[in-house]
C-alpha cells in the first residue's frame, strides 16, 4: 500500500470517514506521506529542512507522477516547509481521488450547515483496522518493519495518531515508536521531524 | 538567469500567499486580548478607587512610548527566532537558557494570573448588572465558574470562534468607546475642558509606579503579533506593521478615554466616584448624558463579551507556552501532545483550568472581593510580571545583536532596547517601592513584597531547573527556546541538535 494511502486509512474513521485530526494536521501528514513516497521511490531526498530532485524519471503512480513534476517546476522553493503547506492544501482531494480510482474507496457528499464536503467511506471496513493491527504487530516486532511502515508511524505520531495507532498510551509502546522513528535512514526521519514541527508550529499560532 | 523565468510568478508562491494572514487578522488578534472595553470600562475605573491617582491619560501615552520603543528590536528579533512569539524563547537566545527557562516560569505565572483575574471581574461585573437590571442575586462565583467552563470547554475542543464574529465585537466595542468618548467631551464638568489629567502633576508622587504598571497591564496583547511570524503575508512587514498598530490604536483608545472620562466627572471627583461605582462608573456616567438607555446595555453587553474573549485568549497564551515547553522537555513531554480530533494541546489546556478552577473557589470559599482582590490585583501582579519579561527582552535584544548585527540598524538594535530598558527600569522601580500602593493596601502590608516576591522564586527556580537540566539531560537543555522546533517523536536524536546548531 502506498504511504499516503496508508496514513489516509489511520486518519479518518472508517465508520463516518470523519477526520481523527484537526483539518490542518490531516493535510501536513498526507502531504509529509506524498513527499515520502517521493523519497522511498529515490526521487527526492530530504536533508535537514531542505529537499532536492535526485532522479527526474516519472515514477509509475500517477499522483507521486504529478507531485514530482511539480517540485521539479519550481526549483526556487526547496524547503520542506514550503511542500508540505502547498501540497497540504490539495493533498485530501487527491490522495482520496487516488484511493477512488484504486477501488479501495467510493466518494459521499454530506451536507455540513452551508456548504457539501466531500468524504470517502472505505468499501472494506476491515481494510482500515487490518492496516493498524499490521503496525501493532510492526511495532512488536512480530513482523519485520520496512522503512515504509517506519514512516507511517512517524507521520502518525508526528501528526497526533500514536493513541489510535497503539490503543493504549503504555510508556513502554510508545518507546517502540520512539525506536522505530529513531531506525528510519536521516531522509525519512528528517522529513517526519519537519512534519512534526508544522503541526506544532500550527498549534502555536492557532491554525488548525 | 534570464528576464522571463524571473518574472514567470511562482504557483506555489502565489497559493500559500492566498493562506497567509493580513495586519488587520493579525492586529484583531493582539487586541482581542487587550479587550478595549475591559480597559477603560472595569481595569481604569478600579485603579482610579484603588490607586487613587488621576493621571492615567499621560500614564498610557508614557508607557506606549516606552513599549513602541521597545517593539523595534523585539520585531526585528521576531524575524530572526523560529518559536517566535513567546517572549522567553528571545530570552533564551540573548541571555542563555537557564534565563530562558527562568523566563519561562514567570511568563507561565503571569499570563496565569491575567487570565485568572479575568474571572473575578467578569463575575462581578455580570452579578451587578443582573441585580440592577433583573433583581437578581446571584453570587460572583457562581458567574465566574460559567465563563470558566467556557473558556475550559472551548480551549479543549479548540472551537474555532469565529474570527468574524470576533472581528464585530472588537468593531462594536470601539464604536461604544468612541460614543461615550464624544458624550464625554461634549458635556465637560464645570463647563470647560481641561487637560489636568494628562499634566505631569496629575502623576506625580509615589503612585506612578502604580499608575504605569496598570498602564501595561492595560497593553497585554500589543506582543502577540510574533506568533503569526510564519503566517502572516509578508513575514517582515506584516509583523511589525501589526505591532505598532495595534499599539497606536489602544494608546489612543485609553488614554482618548481616560481623559474623557476625567472630563466629564471632573478630575477632582473621579477618584471618590470610582471608589462609590466601581466598573459601573462609565456606564453609570453614560446613561447620564444619554437619554436613551439601550446603548448603555449594549455597552454593558459588550464589556462582558469582551471579557469572555480575553479571558480565552489568555487561556490559549498560556496554553500555548504550556504546550512549547512540553515540546521542549522543559516542563513533561505530556503538555507538548494535542488531542487528536480537535488538534488542541490537551494536557496544556487542562492544567490551566486546573489553577483558574483553583483560584476561584479559593476566592469564593475565602470570601475575598472579586474586583479588587481577583481582578486587580492578580491583573497588575500579571502586569508587573510581562513587565519584567519585556524588561529582560529588552536585554536580551541587545545582546542578540550585539554578537550578530544580521543587517540590523543601530537604531534597531542598540538605541531603542537600551531607551526602552531605561524606561522600565525607572517603571520597576517605582511600582516595586511602592507596591502598597498600587494594590491600595497599608504601607506595611506584608503583600507589598509577597507578591512581586513570587516572580523571584519562580526566577529562581526556572534557573536550577534550567541547570538541572543541562546536567541531566543534555539533549533537551540543548533545545530550550525551540517551541515546536524541539521535535517531540525524535528528542534523544540528532535532529534536535541539527536544529540547535543550525539556528
Amino acid at each position: 500500500m502506498l504511504l499516503a494511502d496508508d496514513f489516509f486509512l489511520l486518519a479518518h474513521d472508517e465508520r463516518d470517514a470523519r477526520p481523527r485530526l484537526s483539518p490542518r494536521a490531516v493535510e501536513l501528514g498526507l502531504a509529509g506521506a506524498m513527499l515520502g513516497e517521493l523519497v522511498l521511490e529515490r526521487r527526492v531526498t530530504v536533508e535537514g529542512a531542505l529537499l532536492s530532485v535526485v532522479r527526474w524519471d516519472p515514477p509509475a503512480d500517477a499522483l507521486a507522477h504529478t507531485t514530482l513534476a511539480t517540485v521539479t517546476s519550481e526549483p526556487e522553493h526547496r524547503e520542506v516547509r514550503t511542500w508540505l503547506s502547498y501540497l497540504g492544501r490539495t493533498a485530501v482531494e487527491s490522495v482520496g481521488q487516488r484511493l477512488v480510482r484504486a477501488g479501495v474507496m467510493r466518494q459521499t457528499q454530506s451536507r455540513r450547515l452551508l456548504k457539501t464536503v466531500n468524504r470517502y467511506l472505505v468499501n472494506d471496513l476491515n481494510l482500515p483496522a487490518a492496516r493498524v493491527l499490521r503496525l501493532r504487530r510492526v511495532l512488536t516486532g512480530a513482523e519485520p518493519m520496512y522503512v515504509a511502515d517506519a514512516t507511517v508511524i512517524g507521520l502518525a505520531a508526528a501528526t497526533g495518531l500514536t493513541r489510535h495507532v497503539l490503543w493504549d498510551g503504555a510508556p513502554a509502546s510508545v518507546k517502540q515508536v520512539h525506536a522505530a522513528v529513531r531506525s528510519l535512514p536521516p531522509p525519512f526521519r528528517d522529513l517526519v521531524a519537519t512534519v512534526e514541527e508544522a503541526v506544532g508550529d500550527a498549534v502555536l499560532a492557532q491554525r488548525l | 538567469m534570464s528576464a522571463t523565468s524571473s518574472v514567470r510568478p511562482s504557483a506555489v508562491s502565489q497559493a500559500l500567499a492566498r493562506d497567509r494572514l493580513g495586519v488587520l487578522s493579525v492586529i484583531m488578534f493582539a487586541l482581542t486580548a487587550a479587550a478595549p472595553l475591559m480597559v477603560v470600562g472595569a481595569l481604569v475605573t478600579t485603579a482610579w478607587g484603588a490607586i487613587g491617582v488621576t493621571g492615567f491619560p499621560l500614564g498610557f501615552v508614557l508607557m506606549a512610548a516606552v513599549l513602541a520603543l521597545f517593539s523595534f528590536g523585539y520585531v526585528a528579533m521576531s524575524r530572526q527566532l523560529t518559536n517566535a512569539g513567546a517572549f522567553y524563547s528571545y530570552i533564551a537566545q540573548g541571555l542563555g537558557k537557564p534565563f530562558g527557562v527562568a523566563g519561562s516560569f514567570v511568563a507561565l505565572l503571569a499570563y496565569n494570573m491575567m487570565q485568572v483575574g479575568l474571572y473575578g471581574v467578569f463575575g462581578a461585573a455580570l452579578s451587578d448588572l443582573l441585580k440592577a437590571k433583573f433583581d437578581l442575586g446571584v453570587e460572583w462565583w457562581v458567574l465566574a465558574l460559567a465563563l470558566w467552563l467556557f473558556v475550559a470547554i472551548m480551549g479543549l475542543l479548540r472551537v474555532e470562534v469565529n474570527s468574524r464574529v470576533l472581528a464585530v465585537l472588537l468593531a462594536a466595542e470601539i464604536v461604544v468607546v468612541v460614543v461615550f468618548d464624544v458624550v464625554f467631551l461634549a458635556n465637560p464638568n464645570g463647563g470647560s475642558i481641561t487637560v489636568d489629567t494628562f499634566t505631569p502633576s496629575s502623576l506625580s508622587g509615589p503612585a506612578v509606579g502604580a499608575v504605569l504598571v496598570t498602564c501595561i497591564t492595560a497593553f497585554v496583547g500589543f506582543e502577540a503579533a510574533p506568533v503569526f511570524s510564519e503566517e502572516a503575508k509578508r513575514a517582515g512587514t506584516t509583523v511589525a506593521a501589526a505591532t505598532f498598530l495595534g499599539l497606536a490604536v489602544m494608546t489612543v483608545l485609553y488614554a482618548l478615554t481616560s481623559w474623557a472620562a476625567s472630563v466629564t466627572i471632573g478630575p477632582a471627583n473621579l477618584v471618590d466616584a470610582a471608589k462609590q461605582q466601581g466598573p459601573d462608573l462609565i456606564f453609570n456616567t453614560a446613561a447620564g448624558h444619554l437619554n436613551s438607555a439601550w446603548i448603555v446595555d449594549v455597552a454593558h453587553a459588550l464589556l462582558l463579551t469582551s471579557i469572555a474573549a480575553g479571558a480565552l485568549s489568555y487561556h490559549n497564551t498560556v496554553t500555548r507556552y504550556t504546550f512549547a515547553l512540553g515540546r521542549e522537555r522543559v516542563l513533561p513531554a505530556v503538555f507538548g501532545r494535542t488531542r487528536a480530533r480537535s488538534g488542541a494541546p490537551q494536557a496544556a489546556s487542562l492544567a490551566q483550568s486546573v489553577v483558574g478552577l483553583v483560584v476561584i473557589v479559593a476566592y469564593a470559599v475565602a470570601g475575598w472581593d472579586p474586583l479588587v482582590r481577583l481582578f486587580f490585583w492578580m491583573g497588575t501582579t500579571g502586569g508587573l510580571g510581562i513587565l519584567f519579561l519585556i524588561t529582560a527582552t529588552s536585554l536580551a535584544v541587545v545582546c542578540y545583536f550585539g554578537r550578530d548585527r544580521r543587517g540590523e540598524n543601530p537604531w534597531t538594535w542598540l538605541l531603542s532596547p537600551v531607551l526602552a530598558l531605561l524606561g522600565l527600569g525607572y517603571v520597576i522601580y517605582q511600582a516595586l517601592a511602592n507596591y502598597a500602593n498600587l494594590l491600595g493596601v497599608e504601607p506595611t502590608s506584608g503583600l507589598r513584597w509577597q507578591l512581586p516576591l513570587a516572580y523571584g522564586v519562580v526566577a529562581v527556580a526556572g534557573l536550577l531547573w534550567a541547570l538541572a537540566m543541562r546536567a541531566s539531560r543534555p539533549h533537551a537543555y540543548r533545545v530550550v527556546g525551540l517551541g515546536a522546533k524541539a521535535a517531540g517523536v525524535l528528542a534523544g536524536t540528532d535532529h534536535g541538535s541539527r536544529e540547535a546548531v543550525s539556528r
